[in-house]
């Protein structure tokens, strides 16, 4: 069966990422962990003395979203191998909404399962379910693991 | 992992039982398969302002009832008799929200993970998931699988 794991930086996806293979992997089973990060907030315009385009602010931002997101690619690539798991790791950065992008790549890959946390690095802590699972839950066509913390 | 399974009388609860067994089941899993029944609508009729219990009525529909319960039980019952592990197939009657009496019952049980069908026997088609997954989802505080057909 291939399974999706949709994580972000938050410890709630990594207790998801932990729960499924203790308690829901079979072996054989493909693991995709899929990361759909929001492009980080970029200035567009900063006035130092004048009006000037923030080349070098930007670059910095990128840089150091770019390595978050690696470090966190090659977290889930040990843990994987560790595990002995049959997987891929497919992780991108992208203008567009998570939810939308998770649903997209669970029908480009034919997954038939797919495991989350209830909510990730969202602020708003007001409701029980996070946007994105919301999302998700609403509009996967297979079935959806969602998993509190 | 103890696994309770939420189902009705529809073709959805049983696909999804089905799916959980083929793909997720292990036998040292403990599964309960539960369903809350609706405690029947007890008739009355008003004779000119004065309400008469009619037994027989009242009787055929209690027996009416007791007979779809037995029904579900055996269907349940006989879809998992070559499962390996521990099958508990519970049909309860109850007032109340069969949302409620699921998060209730897998409290009591003490159960690891709910795993539910997308929708059930409701009528009103237009939600994505049906009121007894969506209030399910929102009040327990485990996981939750919701299986979409």
């Amino acid at each position: 069966m291939k399974v999706l794991i949709a994580v972000d930086g938050s410890e709630i996806a990594q207790k998801a990422f932990n729960y499924y293979f203790e308690n829901f992997h079979r072996e054989g089973n493909e693991v995709l962990v899929c990361y759909r990060s929001e492009q980080p907030d970029l200035p567009t315009i900063m006035f130092t003395g004048g009006a000037s385009f923030p080349a070098e602010e930007i670059a910095k931002i990128m840089t150091e979203h770019n390595k978050k997101v690696n470090d966190m690619e090659n977290q889930y690539v040990m843990a994987c191998k560790n595990l002995k798991a049959k997987y891929k790791v497919l992780f991108e950065t992208s203008a567009g909404r998570p939810g939308p992008g998770i649903i997209k790549l669970v029908e480009k890959e034919c997954v038939e399962m797919i495991v989350m946390g209830t909510r990730g690095l969202g602020v708003i802590k007001r409701t029980v379910m996070g946007s994105v699972s919301n999302y998700v839950v609403h509009h996967a066509k297979v079935p959806v693991l969602i998993c509190p913390n | 992992m103890k696994v309770l399974i939420a189902v009705d009388a529809s073709a959805g609860a049983e696909k999804c039982c089905k799916w959980y067994f083929e793909t997720i089941h292990k036998p040292e899993n403990e599964v309960y398969i539960f369903s809350h029944a609706k405690k029947p609508d007890i008739p009355n009729s008003a004779f000119g302002g004065v309400a008469v219990l009619l037994a027989e009525e009242v009787q055929r529909t209690i027996i009416e009832h007791d007979c779809a319960v037995k029904e579900l039980e055996d269907k349940y019952i006989e879809l998992t008799k070559n499962e390996p592990g521990k099958i508990t197939v519970t049909v309860e009657t109850r007032g109340g929200s069969p949302g409620s009496s699921i998060v209730e019952k897998a409290g009591q049980l003490g159960v690891d993970v709910i795993v539910t069908g997308s929708r059930g026997l409701g009528t009103v088609r237009r939600t994505i998931l049906g009121s007894v997954s969506d209030y399910v989802l929102h009040h327990a505080k485990l996981p939750v699988l919701v299986c979409h057909n």
